[in-house]
This record gives C-alpha cells, sequence and structure tokens, in this order.
C-alpha cells in the first residue's frame, strides 16, 4: 500500500516514476538508490530501475553504461530477495 | 498439470532470457550513440532544471544571510574582502612570471602560439555520479567549443578537457575521473616528471621513490608553457619496506562547489591518455 491507495494503481506507478526521474536530475545519486528499493519491493516487476540506470548512464556517463549494467545486477539480487521475504512480509 | 506449468514457466525464461542478451548486445556495440542521443534528447528537459536548480541554489543563500547577525557579516565581508586583496595580489605575481617566462621563451627563439580564447562557462552538473567524474558546462557547439579544449577553473588550476560536444551544453572530463591518467611535472628539489592516475573525487596518486625528496603542499603542474597547476601534494606516506612513497594530490579547491569555469578554445591536451 502506498498512502492507502492499492498499489497496483497504475498513477501511483506513473507517479513514482515521474519522482525517480526527477530525482535523477535533481537529487543526490544515493536517494534515488533508496528510491528504486522501495519501489521494487513495493510494486511487481518493478522495470523502472533499469531506464533509472540508463539516465543516469545517459546524464553523467560517457561512452559506457557502467550504472545500467549495475542495475540489471541490482534487479537480479533484489528480485531474488523479494522472493526470499515475500514469505515473511 | 504441474509439468505442463513447469514447462510454461521455464519457456517464459528462456523468452526473458534471449530478450536481456539482445538488449545486452545492442548495448555493448552501440552504447556510444545511444547515451549520446538520449543526451541530446533529455537536454532539453534536464538543461533548464538543472539552472533552475543552481538559480534556487543562489536564491536560498541570500535567504539565509538574512538570519545571520549584522555582526557576523560584517566579519564574514572584512574576511572575504582580506582573501580577494591577498588573491589579487597572488594573480598580478603570476601574471608577471608568466610575460617573464614568455619573454625568455621568445629571446630561445620559441615561438609561443597566441591560440588560447578563453570563454567563462557556467557548471551546471557537478561529479556527483561514480565512477563518473564528468561536469556538463553551458557551453557547445554555438560557442566554438571543440572536443579537446582545455578546462581551467581561474585562475590558473587546470581540471579536465572537453570530451563531448553538443549544440549548448559540453561534457568536460576530468583529470581526477578514475583511472585517468596524465603527464604532470612536480616541482621539489628538482622538477620531476611522473604520471598521475586519477582517483576520483578531486583526488590523483601517485607513487615515486623515496628518495625524491617532496613535501605536504608542493604544486603540480601539466608540463608546457602555460604552467597550469593540477593540484598540490596532500598527503605522503613512506614505505620503508619497498622504498617507494605514495603521493596524495588534490585540486586545491573542491570540486563538488565550483559554479564557472573557463573554457580555452582551440587548445588541445596532449597529456590526458
Amino acid at each position: 500500500m502506498l498512502y492507502g491507495v492499492p498499489t497496483m494503481n497504475i498513477w501511483n506507478r506513473i507517479f513514482c516514476g515521474a519522482l525517480l526521474f526527477f530525482s535523477a536530475i535533481l537529487l543526490p545519486w544515493w536517494l534515488g538508490a533508496i528510491l528504486i528499493i522501495y519501489f521494487f519491493f513495493e510494486f511487481n516487476n518493478y522495470y523502472e530501475l533499469f531506464f533509472f540506470g540508463l539516465l543516469l548512464d545517459i546524464l553523467y556517463g560517457s561512452d559506457r553504461p557502467i550504472i545500467f549494467i549495475i542495475t540489471i545486477l541490482l534487479y537480479i539480487i533484489l528480485r531474488y530477495l523479494k522472493g526470499y521475504l515475500r514469505p515473511y512480509v | 498439470m504441474s509439468y505442463r506449468q513447469d514447462s510454461l514457466k521455464r519457456s517464459k525464461n528462456i523468452k526473458l532470457g534471449v530478450i536481456y542478451l539482445a538488449i545486452g548486445v545492442v548495448f555493448y556495440f552501440a552504447s556510444g550513440f545511444i547515451l549520446s542521443s538520449g543526451f541530446k534528447f533529455l537536454s532539453f528537459v534536464t538543461v533548464p532544471l538543472w539552472k533552475l536548480e543552481n538559480n534556487v541554489k543562489d536564491g536560498t543563500g541570500s535567504f539565509r544571510s538574512l538570519f545571520k547577525s549584522k555582526i557576523s557579516l560584517e566579519e564574514e565581508n572584512r574576511r572575504q574582502t582580506l582573501e580577494l586583496e591577498n588573491l589579487r595580489i597572488k594573480l598580478e605575481s603570476l601574471s608577471s612570471v608568466k610575460k617573464e617566462n614568455e619573454d625568455l621563451m621568445s629571446e630561445m627563439g620559441r615561438v609561443i602560439p597566441q591560440t588560447e580564447d578563453p570563454i567563462i562557462a557556467s557548471v551546471l552538473s557537478g561529479p556527483n555520479i561514480p565512477p563518473y567524474g564528468n561536469l556538463i558546462i553551458d557551453v557547445g557547439r554555438e560557442q566554438d567549443i571543440s572536443v579537446g579544449d582545455r578546462v581551467v577553473y581561474s585562475p590558473n588550476v587546470v581540471i579536465g578537457e572537453v570530451s563531448q560536444v553538443f549544440a549548448r551544453v559540453s561534457r568536460v572530463k576530468l583529470y581526477s575521473t578514475d583511472g585517468t591518467q596524465t603527464d604532470v611535472m612536480i616541482l621539489a628539489d628538482v622538477p620531476i616528471h611522473a604520471v598521475v592516475k586519477g582517483y576520483g573525487g578531486g583526488n590523483f596518486f601517485v607513487e615515486l621513490p623515496s628518495s625524491v625528496a617532496l613535501s605536504i603542499g608542493n604544486e603540480i603542474f601539466i608540463p608546457g608553457s602555460d604552467n597550469y597547476i593540477l593540484g598540490v601534494i596532500d598527503n605522503i606516506d613512506i614505505d620503508p619496506i619497498t622504498s617507494s612513497q605514495g603521493v596524495l594530490i588534490k585540486y586545491p579547491m573542491n570540486i563538488k562547489n565550483i559554479r564557472f569555469v573557463h573554457v580555452i578554445r582551440g587548445s588541445n591536451d596532449e597529456y590526458l591518455e
């Protein structure tokens, strides 16, 4: 649940995506990383994580998508953690 | 039933794996094009947002001063005036040294090309994301900026060079970017040529023999007739076992707080590897 609204609400997801987009531009990277991890556990199939990594590479990187590759690894780790923690939530 | 569901799940995973692999291959071969095109597209949104962020920071800075006492503002004003006067004196002495150097070079028959054409640029975004050490500045092709132009923090601290140019913005690769190697001249008892390695965050590292006499505060120069400073020695760690010393060098200012830089149009840094 996010502010009392069912988490599968598409408008919530769009709002969170926009929040991530602006956090990549204006906020420190670690704040965006915390938001990403929170949203990953809040929503199903949170592929916006890849777009966040790609956005950071586009804005601040040069020729190699290093952060995008890190987000792929992060996705695999978080997906495993989510499956492992789900029975205990 | 269970076998069919497992089989469907397995085929779905295989399809997903193939999609991820295809995306990975595309990115591997076309990452430069995708990243630069993406930046061109996104700059219409990001550049105004960065400028707005800088304006808000300037505004809140002056708003905070409303809550400072008159006495503390006066003291700060006095301190900054004194610092400004010291910097002005230092700049004048540097100008005269530079002129003397140029005169000596001409007497020796060496012609110094007058190609420097500096332009002031505002820093839109600093080196905020590890492992990247790039600045985004608000000048680009329209201001005759080209790849390789040297970027200097006033008055003579060289911090990097332009690595990508777009229409109205450019990306500057800092010399302190992790892994970047730069040729330098260290002024010890005798001038020493060395190659320093960037460590990120405005830091450099070089390992030298312990017989070289160095001290904290020694300036590090980029070789050439311009005598641009790269940094100053911040820490020396002598290892008696290997008879070497690890030297940590830093920019003389906080690289994350700089707001304006000079771009030397027409320069080409030959010492960045």
